[in-house]
């Protein structure tokens, strides 16, 4: 590899990382506000956060907002994943790019449009409309990798399984779905990565009840600037890891970005 | 393993998809045990019948019956009907022993049941050492013998083969074809191939099914197709002729000739079978004309004219010499033997074509 190349690469690790790098030592900073260096270490700003139930409740209330959006739009993702790769209806590529539409919106664009929306139908400060809002914006992630693994697969399995005895119901259980399984996992931890850091539409339409932690975070910035904010976006950057290593452990990060022709390879 | 083989009749049926006719009535019987080929170009209805067969669309009109059983209203998961599909259809999530252990298991059988016909059913494809694979770990030929296996192992009536030979080489193709045949009479079992593939038909097949826009042309066994064309589709589909399109005219002395289109001056002799007037399709084909160096004069017992040779190809098994007779080009197959090759005329030499005269095909045109 080229010398500047590389050089640029390493510049541009250290312009992404850099800041990150810094809230993880502001974190185990002793002040009482943040300054840098720090005068010396400890991990009371962790032991703050981890009592503060305005801190703790918006976390849970993040982890539980992600998953349940992600399961919900898994379960559009795949019958709309099915019909669009297996029926082929008229006007399949308009319905896909609608589907995926979500991810061609600046979100705050996104977010006003679902506040007015549902507002007018009664769920402007509900939890649904939360979670619908949610399941809008992470919708595009999972139909997209399920829709290049399905794809990829062989279109007649189903038959295959038809002909071998297996009724539309258990070819379904027993043969589409762990077919499509690698690319609902994958889609389905990015999905649930998306809403865990979404802050438009959330602040939005959460409320004081179900507010979320980047919501949260934004809020406590306002009033405050001591590094327990540093620590509970470590806490939040140690769990985004954790699923990022978890896919790639699995998956592999590129079956995220790339359409996996011929993609039965994973297996085996 | 099968049972009990079945044998298939399809009756009138046909299938419209918006504005083409897929199948236009086609009737067909095949014999418990029996192996045929549904032969067609692409587009022909064979792949339709097929699915049909299989239950996996439903046909507009018309009856199939299996082993004396209607199959209309009868879901596909209900057939018993072992299916190898295109590009197979393994399940990528499964290894080898457990695709072939699917149908079984749908059949709710007992664990070492399935275990032994599982086992079975790889060691008659020589899988047995590959159970633990997965299908993306397999070669092609591989991948086949399992789907193979797949099928085989519910213990099916009816084996339907849709064109399973086409992703392979052409030597791989050669040596399953045998292997396929060879396995299907051991096990008596009556199958169905689809295939546009001739070779692969007159190889594998006891009869031949040729279709055509929906409709079946005729239905023979491989030798009969080939020397007793019905129609002029099935002469032209099947092996390779000199086609020569023109009118039947009388001689003065009453016998009837050939006046080619191509050729208004020249007179080809016609079988006594052909029509005593309009416009005929004459078809030769090469393996069945005799070349004879020189203006030697036609062979009694046969008939034929005088041409000049021109050029000669070589095609691995065979050498074609195309000769030129006025305004018409008529070539003549020879194996490719060094002595034969040496005896061809020269490029511009006089040279005698002769044929019997029951290997000319006449049709109308």
């Amino acid at each position: 590899m080229n010398r500047w190349l590389k050089a640029y690469i390493a510049l541009a690790a250290v312009f992404l990382l850099l800041p990150m790098a810094l809230v993880v030592v502001v974190s185990l900073s002793s002040a009482q506000f943040v300054i840098f260096p720090p005068p010396g270490f400890s991990l009371k700003w962790f032991a703050r956060v981890l009592q503060d139930t305005s801190f703790m409740r918006p976390l849970w209330n993040s982890i539980q907002l992600g998953l349940l959006s992600t399961i919900m739009a898994a379960m559009l993702a795949v019958p709309a994943a099915i019909v669009l790769v297996r029926r082929r209806p008229p006007g399949a590529e308009a319905i896909q790019t609608f589907l995926l539409s979500p991810l061609a919106l600046p979100s705050l664009v996104l977010a006003i449009a679902l506040l007015f929306f549902l507002s007018s139908i009664g769920l402007g400060n509900t939890y649904i409309g939360l979670l619908i809002g949610h399941v809008v914006i992470v919708l595009p992630y999972l139909l997209r990798t399920v829709l290049a693994v399905y794809s990829a697969s062989d279109p007649r399995i189903e038959e295959a399984a038809y002909t071998l005895g297996a009724n539309p119901w258990r070819a379904f259980w027993r043969v589409t779905l762990p077919a499509i399984r690698p690319g609902l996992f994958a889609g389905g931890m990015f999905a649930f990565l998306i809403s865990f850091d979404e802050v438009a539409v959330a602040l939005m339409l959460s409320n004081a009840s179900n507010m979320t932690l980047p919501v949260s975070i934004l809020g406590y910035l306002v009033n405050n600037y001591d590094p327990a904010v540093a620590a509970i976006s470590v806490i939040k950057m140690a769990i985004v890891v954790v699923v990022l290593i978890a896919v790639e452990k699995f998956y592999g990060l590129g079956s995220l970005t790339l359409p996996q022709r011929g993609g039965t390879a994973s297996h085996g | 393993m099968a049972e009990a083989a079945s044998g298939l009749e399809a009756i009138q049926v046909s299938k419209r998809f918006g504005a083409t006719q897929a199948l236009g009535g086609v009737s067909l019987s095949i014999q418990a045990g029996e192996f045929m080929a549904l032969l067609g170009p692409s587009g022909c209805g064979k792949t339709t019948l097929l699915r049909c067969i299989a239950g996996l669309i439903d046909p507009d009109g018309g009856d199939i019956r299996l082993g004396g059983r209607a199959l209309k209203g009868v879901q596909p998961w209900h057939r018993d009907i072992g299916v190898v599909f295109q590009n197979y259809a393994l399940f990528p999530h499964m290894n080898v022993a457990e695709n072939v252990a699917f149908g079984l298991k749908m059949r709710r059988m007992k664990p070492a049941e399935i275990k032994a016909k599982v086992e079975r059913a790889l060691a008659l494809v020589r899988m047995e050492s590959f159970a633990a694979r997965f299908p993306s770990q397999l070669s092609g030929g591989q991948q086949q013998r399992v789907a193979l296996a797949r099928a085989i192992a519910i213990e099916p009536v009816l084996l339907l083969l849709d064109e399973p030979m086409a992703a392979l080489d052409a030597k791989l193709r050669g040596a399953m074809q045998l292997e396929v045949r060879e396995l299907q009479s051991r096990l008596g079992i009556t199958t169905v191939l689809v295939t546009h593939d001739q070779d692969e038909a007159m190889t594998m097949s006891d009869r031949i099914a040729i279709m055509s826009e929906g409709r079946i042309e005729q239905v023979a066994a491989p030798a009969e197709l080939y020397l007793k064309p019905a129609n002029r589709f099935v002469a032209d589909f099947i092996g390779r002729s000199n086609q020569i399109v023109g009118n039947i005219v009388a001689a003065a002395d009453g016998s009837l000739a050939l006046q080619p289109d191509a050729d208004a001056a020249l007179r080809l002799p016609v079988p006594s079978t052909a029509p005593r007037q309009g416009r005929v399709l004459l078809m030769v084909r090469p393996e069945a004309i005799e070349i004879l160096p020189g203006a030697v004069g036609v062979p009694a017992g046969m008939v034929g004219v005088q041409a000049i040779a021109a050029d000669r190809i070589m095609t691995g098994d065979r050498i074609s010499l195309y000769c030129q007779l006025g305004g018409l080009s008529l070539y003549g197959t020879l194996p490719s033997q060094a002595e034969k090759l040496a005896a061809l005329p020269e490029k511009g030499a006089p040279v005698t074509l002769a044929w019997r005269e029951s290997d000319a095909m006449v049709f109308a045109a």
